[in-house]
């Protein structure tokens, strides 16, 4: 435990040499336009990571970091943050009631669904923007329904496109994962009783192999909120939404540490889903342990 | 050889290096404007339409903003998405391979601290790191020879998916590690170097395989979403887009070509479908062989290490190989769910 705590400095400072070191890549692999070569410049790129890295050590002036997100800036985090949010409990509530629906269905039909299902994750996200688009101005021509607002603009904040287009393939990827959870967990033992003794499969499914299964929502959830985190960036970009991603780009320009901080404070969502992943799969363990 | 037996892998890979070598071949055959035609006129000499013009018996494929053939484009650009997608899998799964078997192996002491290193690579999605390496270059117009921007940029491609393939190489090689083959080879007196020649390569080899396949499929959704944000593989051109304020893609790459088109969406959609539609075709013939690979790759290290009691033992499919990843790293993030 005491090593633990000890070696957390040097850990600290591996994670922010490592990010200064990525951040210069382009000061040592640049591209000469007038000569049309790549050059290499190393000692430009020490220097920059010199004078990087005595950036971090100004303590004293880590309060003022805080300048930087007051405001706009942190009212563009908490709508990206708003979006992300009800999308990931969108995502995880379509795809359990999807997947489990699909299961109640009768076999054959259900595999033309997963089929179906498995080719539209192959979809390039962007025909899915263009055409969840093409449907929003569709259902405005044609019935007369204006209630989706589709692009940003210099003080107006659609919700509702943006979650549609960001749920739509991670809703996708996780109903193809839960089928295939589902298909794995029904042919446990403790199914298998449950019919012999003559449950309706209806509670089977909800009440037993649901249950089970939930943990590992939360364990592939990590990838979903780490795919929706760069579909955001993209999705805000083409619909000219002034979010977070947009305040994002403004701070590569300033300082070293204000960039640092604004890609953790994109990152939480990451760090909320590993954390909470971690603890399932230990108690998962724990319980294999105990069950031998 | 094995390698006939995958019928559907070689059908498509056949299928990429015709249309490869059909795009390197565009020189010969194909004029360096795209048949730019500004008005088009019937036999009659009326006025048939201007750009963009829809698909027609001229234009089989119709013409973008400043009336150049879109399939012609098409075939131009091919050899870059092809050529920048599998150079930068190919490095990636290279450099990170050897990285990762040379760090779980011989500098095992320091591997904490270099993965605490590439913890940037886990925290950030590729898609925002790329934009802010690949910027600088990214609006540099390019005249003469597109291949050294290439070079560039498939270097700044490749370094952001290295560590992704290492810790999936160092996993492997963990799991691996604590197999009772592996250790009795270790005992018997074996070096690092003979346990990894006899032991480890069989495995890493045919998992390697599949990690290139994923790193095309990875690839091919950066270099598209790099393209809305207008960084053009192969630079951009000095001639504008008429009619609309977009940079123009230089190498008429098709990920450019959707991306500089992608507000063309509701006046003419054809410009943007096009090309999207071929990368959709592309992504699925490789998501094909991917499937191929995966179901008759029966003998998976990772699935027999994984000892779930909870399941029996005799039901370890494919879809045991595709659970690992996920709960042993957070780094398997593209559109591979699919198998």
């Amino acid at each position: 435990m005491i090593k633990r705590i000890l070696y957390l400095p040097v850990r600290l400072i591996a994670i922010i040499l490592g990010f200064v070191i990525v951040v210069n890549i382009p000061i040592l692999l640049t591209y000469n336009q007038s000569y049309n070569k790549i050059e290499i410049k190393f000692s430009l790129f020490k220097e920059y990571v010199i004078s990087n890295l005595r950036w971090f050590t100004h303590v004293v002036e880590y309060p003022y970091i805080v300048d930087y997100f007051k405001g706009t800036g942190m009212e563009k985090y908490a709508y990206t943050m708003t979006i992300l949010s009800i999308s990931i409990f969108i995502v995880v509530l379509l795809a359990l009631l999807i997947a489990t629906f699909l299961m109640l269905l009768p076999l054959n039909v259900r595999n033309r669904f997963s089929s179906v299902i498995d080719f539209t994750t192959t979809a390039p996200d962007l025909l899915v923007v263009f055409l969840l688009q093409y449907l929003v101005i569709f259902l405005y021509q044609h019935f007369d329904l204006r209630i989706f607002q589709l692009y940003g603009g210099a003080y107006s904040r659609p919700y509702i496109v943006p979650i549609l287009i960001i749920v739509f393939l991670p809703t996708i990827f996780l109903i193809q994962l839960l089928l295939k959870e589902f298909a794995n967990e029904e042919q446990q033992d403790y199914v298998v009783l449950a019919r012999a003794k003559g449950l309706p499969i209806r509670t089977i499914y909800f009440k037993h192999i649901l249950r089970n299964i939930a943990p590992f929502v939360l364990i592939h959830l990590k990838t979903i909120v780490w795919f929706m985190l760069s579909n955001i960036f993209v999705v805000e970009h083409i619909f000219n939404i002034e979010g977070y991603s947009a305040a994002l780009q403004a701070m590569y320009g300033t300082r070293v540490v204000v960039f640092a901080v604004g890609l953790l404070l994109f990152a939480v969502p990451l760090f909320i889903i590993n954390g909470l992943s971690s603890l399932v799969i230990r108690q998962q363990k724990r319980r294999e342990t105990t069950s031998i | 050889m094995k390698i006939f037996k995958y019928k559907k892998t070689m059908i498509g890979l056949s299928i990429l290096c015709i249309l490869l070598i059909v795009s390197l071949l565009y020189p010969l055959y194909g004029p360096k404007d795209f048949n730019k035609v500004v008005f088009l006129y019937d036999e009659k000499g009326d006025l048939v339409g201007v750009p963009p013009i829809s698909l027609n018996s001229d234009f089989p494929l119709g013409s973008d903003r400043n009336g150049q053939d879109i399939l012609l484009m098409i075939l131009y650009g091919a050899k870059f998405t092809l050529l920048t997608a599998f150079s930068v899998a190919i490095l990636r799964v290279l450099v990170g391979g050897v990285l990762g078997i040379v760090f779980s192996l011989w500098l095992k002491r320091i591997q904490p601290i270099f993965k605490d290193v590439l913890l940037v690579f886990k925290i950030v999605p590729p898609i925002i790191m790329t934009i802010f390496l690949m910027r600088r270059v990214s609006f540099y117009i390019v005249d003469a020879n597109v291949y050294n921007i290439l070079l560039y940029q498939v270097i700044i491609l490749s370094i952001i998916g290295i560590p992704s393939v290492l810790f999936m190489t160092a996993g492997i090689i963990d799991e691996l590690k604590g197999k009772s083959f592996i250790q009795s080879s270790y005992l018997m007196g074996g070096g690092h170097f003979h346990v990894l020649k006899k032991q480890f390569l069989p495995y890493l080899k045919s998992y390697g395989v599949l990690m290139l396949v994923q790193q095309l499929l990875h690839t091919l959704t950066l270099v598209m979403y790099l393209g809305v944000y207008q960084i053009y593989i192969g630079g951009i051109s000095k001639d504008e887009v008429r009619g609309a304020d977009v940079l123009n893609s230089n190498a008429k790459e098709w990920a450019g070509l959707v991306g500089q088109n992608i507000y063309e969406f509701f006046r003419a959609p054809h410009i943007v479908l096009v090309p999207l539609i071929c990368y959709f075709i592309i992504i699925i013939i490789i998501n094909m062989m991917k499937k191929e690979l995966e179901s008759s790759m029966s003998l998976n290290p990772l699935a027999i290490t994984l000892n779930n009691k909870k399941r029996s033992k005799n039901k370890q499919t494919a879809n045991d190989l595709k659970k690992v990843p996920i709960t042993s790293s957070d780094f398997t993030l593209q559109k591979d769910f699919s198998s």
